[in-house]
């Protein structure tokens, strides 16, 4: 880091006193980012005998994954073989009126919890035991698999409004079957699960929101250090696997990459595996190592929802149109995939802006403040992706009761609305409002961790806050206008 | 006391009868509820089906096959229909439809006259834009499923994909056991 500061090639005016001054003012930031020695981790749940007893039981998580998959299968049969309106497939309703919206919900309540009871990680394990060959994960896929991860996050969007997948059975079929045979694959040739870790959409969203999330494993770093057991919590033992994600808890320091499993925990001959409850977004606070793809992904989201926003604005309709006479294009897929790179890349490019501005002042390079600030936003990316949801799930989840009801023998006839538009729209600002809140303490937390001079913490805020704030706003006037139903 | 002691004491905890006990319940618990679980739900499934199954034939009699459809020939055999199914009187013998006097010639939406012409899209319309499908087909991925196609597709790749990884699993099974059996060989002659 204080390399890279010193050797800056832009700028001209750099002499060895001002490197060295600059050196020993980020060793001594860097080293604020460290947790002091007798610091505490928080409280401990595993001290709740009945939290220990479930994790530690072998029987956790597969009793959750066995009815998890079961639904799961149900999901696929309706979506393949149901009503093909989506209006009255239970499949569709189950997987983008109630699961899709309620994710980024668990993921601040419980971290990557998901993951650990995800049937497709299920399915992974079951074809490893059955087949695998547990080749080393590819160089490849370690350097580059977030940028796979974002790539198919952008895809999966485009393809939903290009080809209709959610309003289509077929089409969510379809994408189930080919994330199912990607899976197999994963599981048949790679370690653990590889296809989690490197390769998963959902993974990469997880890990992000899960930084924010409220619950932390971690290890006792003291007692490791005495540890004579190899790793076990890493390699596993004779009875209890390996850390799924390749995460090692000795050196963790993110819940990006930690599905709360409890393999470490089963395998700890020492109990120094704990979960603490922390605060929410505490994570972005003490990063130490931000990856500018990272920060892309949450940017990349922000994008996503407001675009999504966007299409289901009754004025999308006309502005099809507008573009339609003004340019005389009629595919709507040029259209569409011209909007989509335009949304996509506001917030990045907004984030680069303010990075290059923040460079002036804080002596750190436009790609590090894009990096290590991106972060800084995923709180209200998380409550804007909420905010989103929210819609569906309260807007659109009698279809979940009509549907789900229709397919035992029940008859729902009540509206697909559960609330009126006004409590929605209300939640949907108490969410932004929380996120602006995150944003702005963790933009603040970072920022005075980071710098120790009011100048360069002052000239770091400033552009980064306006950023926010613009976000914020244009979230704000999205949801002032009613919304059209998927459902 | 530290916090290692602390912790072998929990060690020493968790291996008490009392979590053990507790442990035993969860699992009963667990057990029970998703057989409880598939038993309902399994229960609930088929009887859904039954009654499905049961009203379907009904349905078929009564509705007649052109109904809904775009096909303007009457029905073969108009003589097995129920004769008093709303709107399918076709004998003739019912009351004609007269010109009612009071009503306006020119209200909105009662040209019977057939003269208007029918909608349709204008000509800069993109025909693949969403929602502007006027043509009154239904044509679409929603509708047209080419379900086997599909399965055999994914269930051929899957199989190809379980049967290369089972070969190349034995294979290294087999390097492994060779590699160890030379080694034992080369200590053997030491």
């Amino acid at each position: 880091m204080s390399q890279d500061l010193g050797t800056r090639p832009s700028r001209p005016k750099s002499s060895p006193r001002l490197d060295r001054a600059v050196k020993a003012r980020t060793d001594q930031d860097d080293a604020r980012f460290d947790r002091q020695p007798g610091e505490s981790l928080g409280r401990d749940i595993l001290k709740n005998r009945f939290v220990s007893a479930v994790m530690r039981s072998r029987w956790y998580p597969g009793a959750f994954q066995i009815p998890i998959a079961a639904v799961f299968g149900l999901v696929a049969y309706e979506l393949l073989a149901g009503p093909p309106d989506a209006h009255d497939n239970a499949g569709t309703a189950l997987m983008w009126v109630l699961w899709w919206p309620l994710l980024p919900l668990l993921y601040v309540l419980f971290g990557r919890l998901w993951c650990a009871v995800c049937p497709f990680a299920a399915l992974s394990d079951f074809v490893q035991k059955l087949v695998g060959v547990n080749r080393p994960v590819p160089p490849f896929l370690k350097k580059y698999g977030i940028w796979i991860i974002d790539a198919t996050f952008l895809s999966i969007t485009w393809a939903d409004h290009v080809f209709g997948i959610i309003e289509s059975p077929w089409g969510s079929g379809i994408l189930l079957l080919l994330l199912t045979f990607a899976v197999i694959v994963s599981g048949a040739f790679f370690q653990r699960r590889t296809f989690c870790r490197y390769l998963c959409f959902l993974g990469g969203l997880s890990g992000n929101y899960s930084r924010t999330g409220m619950l932390a494993l971690r290890a006792d770093t003291e007692i490791c250090a005495t540890c004579t057991a190899k790793a076990a919590c890493f390699n596993g033992t004779d009875t209890v696997a390996a850390c799924p994600l390749f995460s090692f808890p000795r050196t963790m320091d993110s819940s990006a990459n930690c599905n709360l499993c409890a393999n470490c925990i089963k395998a700890c001959p020492n109990d120094a595996i704990s979960i603490t409850v922390r605060k929410p977004t505490k994570e972005l606070w003490f990063l130490r190592n931000p990856k500018i793809e990272e920060s892309f992904l949450a940017m990349a989201i922000m994008g996503i929802v407001i675009i999504q926003n966007v299409t289901m604005l009754p004025g999308w309709a006309d502005a099809l149109a507008w573009v339609n006479r003004t340019t005389g294009i009629t595919s709507y897929p040029v259209i569409f995939t011209a909007v989509f790179a335009v949304g996509v890349s506001i917030p990045v490019a907004l984030l680069t802006l303010a990075a290059k501005v923040a460079s002036h002042g804080n002596l750190e390079n436009t790609f590090k403040n894009f990096a290590r600030f991106g972060y800084a936003l995923i709180p209200l990316d998380v409550a804007a992706h909420l905010a989103h949801n929210m819609f569906h799930l309260l807007a659109e989840g009698g279809s979940v009761i009509s549907t789900v009801g229709a397919l035992f023998g029940g008859k729902y006839t009540g509206a697909a609305m559960l609330v009126g538009n006004g409590p929605i729209q209300i939640l949907q600002y108490s969410f932004l409002t929380l996120g602006l809140v995150g944003s702005l303490y963790t933009l603040r937390a970072i920022t005075h961790r980071r710098y120790l001079t009011p100048t360069r913490r002052r000239s770091t805020m400033l552009p980064f806050s306006v950023l926010i704030g613009i976000l914020t706003a244009l979230n704000v006037v999205i949801f002032m206008y009613p919304m059209a139903h998927r459902m | 006391m530290s916090r290692t002691e602390d912790r072998s004491a929990k060690s020493n905890y968790s291996r008490s009868a009392s979590e053990a006990l507790l442990l035993r319940r969860i699992r009963a618990a667990s057990v029970g509820a998703t057989v409880a679980g598939i038993a309902v739900v399994g229960s609930l499934m088929l009887t859904s089906h039954q009654e499905a199954s049961a009203a379907t034939p009904l349905m078929v009699s009564v509705v007649p096959v052109s109904v809904g459809s775009d096909d303007p020939t009457p029905p073969a055999n108009p003589g097995d229909m129920p004769q008093d199914m709303p709107g399918m009187d076709m004998s003739g013998s019912s009351p004609a439809p007269t010109d009612v006097p009071a009503m306006p010639q020119d209200m909105p939406g009662m040209d019977m006259g057939g003269s208007s012409p029918a909608p349709k899209a204008p000509a800069q319309m993109s025909p693949d834009m969403p929602g502007m499908d006027m043509s009154g087909s239904s044509s679409g991925a929603a509708v047209h499923r080419p379900l086997a196609p599909v399965l055999g597709t994914f269930g051929g790749g899957t199989a190809a994909v379980l049967l290369a990884a089972g070969m190349m699993r034995r294979k290294d099974l087999d390097l492994s056991l060779a590699k160890k059996a030379t080694r034992i060989a080369g200590r053997a002659k030491k």
